[in-house]
């Protein structure tokens, strides 16, 4: 049967693995849950509308992140190839704006490179002072803990450690640390959901749980609270950023990319869920003013929850948290080498070597995440521009790639081209779902910024003064890496003959 | 009315990803079980 990207590949590689199917899940689902299931999870939902944003982030695993999550598989097992190759391979018309798609996301990986180091430095922190037992010290103050820890040129040293923990493991090539990942997330998610039934049965938690549970209708009216939970849906299960073109790319062909798709979307919204359910509803059953303390902890309320938390639980307290950041640590710590690797794969695809891509776009990253360090309101800022716009364009560029650039109905008879039988059949309501997708994230895009701006008032949804010239430097810098891809496209096809 | 949601809810996601578990250990055995033939 012929696939889609048969024809004239760009490179032809092969990248299959021989892992089991297990494996393949749970080393899909170790990239996609990190920092951002307990982080940015507990963070935007505490302060974009709780049960609305709950609501409408169910919402957008139906829509988005199901059928887009199988799309990206699609592209690398389809395509045999990176985030570039893989797109162009696929493509059967616009290759060089497929291409451009591919590396689009591996764009918008490496500027969020640029502050998950800074957070994978603040949990390794906070690992050390749970195996130290300082949570546990009479008086510690978790919000003071915090705020003389957070954004201090402490923060940055930690995280300086990581990325350059980050650069040794991707240049080496060390592959023991995904080995022990695989391991380390079922114990995650069992200790999660231990940590979620602890904070339910706590007196005064039933109220937090209603604001974190029970939507209201005027936030869901808001378009900041569907443009944030959109961009944590995609955020933290991984979609498009590039991870799941590569591990498409490594698939054998009886792989089955709609269970592992399923599976990425389940297992990591369990866990943020979870993570949520033990985080917000702590806040409403240990403080008198919990929206104050939400506002007041912003971006570090995990930080200043979780070791509440531990210390609510008494003696085995000490325990629980010692294992529970080992294995917090390691899924942000494998997610930064997963994001790494994605980032260097474009410039390893060129020609580099592996030790020297990784030092770049190591180096790189680092310089260009210092303000993120330093500043709460720079890491919202490179949040905004790269977390929400750069990837939800991503989502577009996947939509566009498997729907428009190719025909979506050979894409499907490509994926059921395997001896077993597939966990979801795809049928052309996935095709459609492809197609709404190349234009409900840019209207609800529009939407947020339309409302932001003109009804709200200027600047009130966004930093205004830093986050458009973020987003002039996108599109220009766009710009300038369709033409980069464009000529090094041509340079090898002409290589290749 | 919340523990309804929230057990929904659990059941939906803590279930589900367990059943995911399951089904690629099961798709395993089918693959190995086709490359001996």
């Amino acid at each position: 049967m012929s696939r889609p990207g048969d024809s004239k590949p760009l490179i032809a590689k092969t990248f299959e693995r021989a892992w089991s199917s297990f494996a393949l899940l749970m080393t899909a689902v170790g990239w996609s849950v990190g920092a951002g299931n307990y982080w940015r999870f507990s963070w935007r939902a505490a302060n974009y509308g709780g049960g609305s944003f709950l609501l409408s982030y169910l919402i957008w695993l139906i829509i988005v992140a199901f059928p887009l999550s199988v799309a990206e598989y699609a592209i690398g097992k389809l395509g045999r190839g990176g985030p570039i190759h893989g797109p162009y391979n696929l493509a059967e018309r616009h290759k060089k704006w497929a291409a451009f798609g591919g590396m689009w996301m591996a764009w918008a990986d490496f500027m969020i490179m640029c502050y998950y180091w800074v957070v994978t430095g603040w949990i390794f922190y906070y690992m050390l002072h749970a195996i130290a037992g300082t949570f546990f010290t009479p008086g510690f103050d978790a919000s003071a803990f915090w705020s003389e820890f957070g954004f201090t040129p402490a923060s940055l040293g930690v995280g300086a450690f990581m990325m350059f923990l980050s650069i040794i493991v991707t240049a080496l090539g060390i592959k023991g640390i995904g080995q022990v990942a695989r391991f380390m997330f079922p114990l995650l998610f069992i200790f999660t959901v231990g940590l979620a039934i602890f904070t339910v049965t706590l007196p005064g938690a039933e109220k937090g749980l209603e604001f974190y549970m029970v939507p209201r209708l005027e936030a869901l009216g808001d378009p900041s609270t569907w443009m944030q939970s959109l961009s944590q849906v995609i955020w933290s299960i991984g979609i498009a950023w590039g991870f799941f073109i590569c591990a498409g790319a490594w698939m054998r062909r009886n792989d089955d990319p709609t269970l592992t798709a399923f599976g990425n979307v389940v297992n990591d919204s369990a866990v943020a869920w979870m993570a949520g359910t033990a985080i917000i509803p702590l806040i409403f059953a240990i403080s008198a003013t919990p929206f104050e303390d939400i506002k007041q902890a912003g971006t570090g309320l995990a930080f200043v929850v979780l070791p509440q938390l531990f210390r609510k639980m008494g003696a085995a307290g000490h325990v629980y948290a010692v294992f529970f950041f080992i294995a917090f640590w390691f899924a942000a710590f494998t997610s930064l080498i997963t994001i790494h690797e994605v980032a260097l794969r474009p410039l390893k695809d060129f020609g580099l070597k592996t030790w020297q891509a990784a030092t770049i776009t190591g180096i790189l990253a680092f310089f260009c995440g210092i303000p993120t360090a330093l500043s709460g309101d720079w890491l919202d800022y490179y949040d905004t521009v790269w977390g929400v716009v750069g990837l939800s364009l991503g989502l577009v560029f996947i939509a566009l790639i498997t729907s428009y650039f190719t025909d979506s109905a050979k894409v499907r008879r490509g994926l059921a081209d395997m001896d077993v039988k597939p966990f979801i059949k795809l049928g052309s309501w996935w095709d459609i779902m492809l197609k709404v997708n190349i234009v409900v994230p840019i209207l609800f895009f529009a939407w947020w910024i339309v409302y932001g701006e003109w009804i709200r008032g200027w600047g009130a949804g966004l930093h205004t003064y830093y986050t458009y010239p973020g987003m002039i430097i996108l599109i220009i810098g766009g710009f300038i890496m369709y033409f980069i891809v464009a000529k090094s496209i041509e340079k090898q096809v002409g290589k290749t003959g | 009315m919340v523990w309804v949601v929230f057990f929904i809810i659990a059941w939906l996601f803590v279930v589900a990803s367990f059943y995911t578990w399951y089904k690629a250990v099961e798709n395993e055995k089918k693959i190995r079980e086709i490359e001996k033939r």
